[in-house]
């Protein structure tokens, strides 16, 4: 199929009985979509699968949830450009060899995915224990920067501290990577937590957040995906627009709606609620996207 | 939580948890409180304190280094280990505040919670 993708594609991923959420934030000097181009395309955000978890009354179906979603995101009629997970992708352990073990079963699964450009980032519970020591050993750094068909993507790292701090040396690599940017490039950026204060009490932030908020500002298309939440989630800081994704092991409630986020536990009348994927239709000339969520029974 | 109950007793008896769970204390206008962290818990998990009277709050670490984070009362302070660590504030607002262990600690973290309530 290519990788191209055109607004008919986009369409028929609805199919699959995903809820879809278009993020037109980007139309500068009001110029309307226009039709699909050939660098339009699509990349999935898998999040917070937290493989080696156990925990039969929040996921009876923890060893199988994360296959699923490889096998849906394999039946897609396109395939996409790539594969993102933003972080957690095992669960954490404090034993290292254990990690490992997690980690490299974690690898094999998603080695299954037809896609093969897969762009890995850690959450706290992969990385913060060891400083990501056992996360580069897999699936190599933990915050990076690539171009792909006209949108610069920026993968940060706010885990690796066990404080949720971005840190002064990445910031500096931030500002210098952005540097070299138009201020009218498209530019996405992928994290694990919230880089806002989302609900602080929750632990739901982060706490240098706000320095590459700032950092991104001055440019007018910037979009950030991020996990961590277990749930979907749209909030804007001034032009930017953050999305959180859904986890593929269990939900947490919505910030703030009761005293702890403690997860949501199964429904044996409705398994898998709440868990899914996310597929993400990118139209770089007018700096568009448009998400689509697929729920984790679907395949 | 049986084990992290035992520890607790364990160390109870030593005496070094005791002066940290020591009860609160006021002199010459300052409350002293103690709170003890460890995986995955704050001992004790709530403190009272008086609304407007200067709080000195005496945190501390059995086994690794944890986080201290109250947005409600604007606190926030890493407690590594060796000595404590020391918050002043004057608790300007009765309610509960909630706080959390914001230093990832390991698979039981996201439940390390505890709450300072301030009253009248």
């Amino acid at each position: 199929m290519g990788g191209t993708m055109s607004r008919r594609h986009f369409a028929g991923l609805a199919g699959l009985g995903g809820a879809a959420f278009a993020s037109g934030l980007f139309k500068l000097g009001g110029a309307a979509a226009t039709a699909a181009t050939a660098d339009d395309f699509m990349f999935v955000q898998l999040s917070d699968t937290h493989w080696g978890f156990s925990g039969d009354a929040v996921n009876p179906e923890a060893k199988n949830t994360l296959k699923k979603a490889v096998a849906a995101v394999n039946s897609l009629p396109t395939q996409p450009d790539f594969v993102v997970f933003t972080g957690d992708l095992t669960h954490t352990t404090d034993d290292a060899q254990e990690r490992r073990r997690r980690m490299g079963e974690f690898r094999d699964i998603v080695a299954t995915l037809k896609v093969k450009t897969l762009r890995f980032m850690p959450g706290e519970h992969d990385a913060a224990l060891d400083n990501g020591a056992a996360f580069k050993e897999f699936f190599g750094e933990t915050h990076y920067a690539f171009a792909h068909k006209g949108v610069h993507f920026i993968a940060l790292d706010n885990v690796s501290d066990p404080g949720a701090k971005v840190g002064e040396a990445q910031l500096a690599w931030l500002r210098q990577d952005l540097a070299k940017l138009d201020q009218a490039q498209p530019i996405v950026v992928f994290t694990h937590r919230p880089l806002f204060d989302l609900y602080p009490d929750w632990d739901w932030t982060t706490r240098d957040g706000q320095a590459v908020i700032d950092a991104l500002t001055p440019y007018q298309r910037v979009a950030v995906f991020y996990g961590h939440i277990h749930q979907a989630n749209e909030h804007m800081t001034g032009h930017i627009a953050h999305h959180a994704a859904q986890s593929l092991i269990f939900p947490l409630p919505a910030p703030g709606s009761q005293p702890k986020r403690a997860p949501i536990p199964w429904d044996a009348s409705a398994p898998f609620k709440g868990l899914g994927w996310r597929s993400v239709g990118t139209e770089p000339k007018q700096a568009e996207y448009k998400l689509e969520e697929h729920p984790a029974d679907k395949v | 939580m049986r084990c992290r109950i035992a520890a607790a007793a364990t160390l109870l008896l030593t005496g070094v948890a005791a002066a940290a769970l020591a009860a609160h204390e006021e002199d010459a206008g300052v409350q002293h409180v103690s709170m003890l962290a460890m995986k995955f818990d704050y001992l004790p998990d709530t403190v009272t304190v008086r609304q407007g009277r200067p709080v000195e709050l005496e945190l501390s670490t059995l086994d690794r280094i944890h986080g201290f984070d109250a947005p409600g009362l604007g606190l926030h302070t890493d407690i590594p280990p060796g000595a404590p660590t020391i918050l002043r504030f004057t608790p300007q607002k009765p309610g509960v505040y909630n706080l959390h262990c914001d230093n990832f600690c390991g698979d039981g973290h996201e439940g390390m919670t505890g709450r300072i309530i301030v009253t009248e």
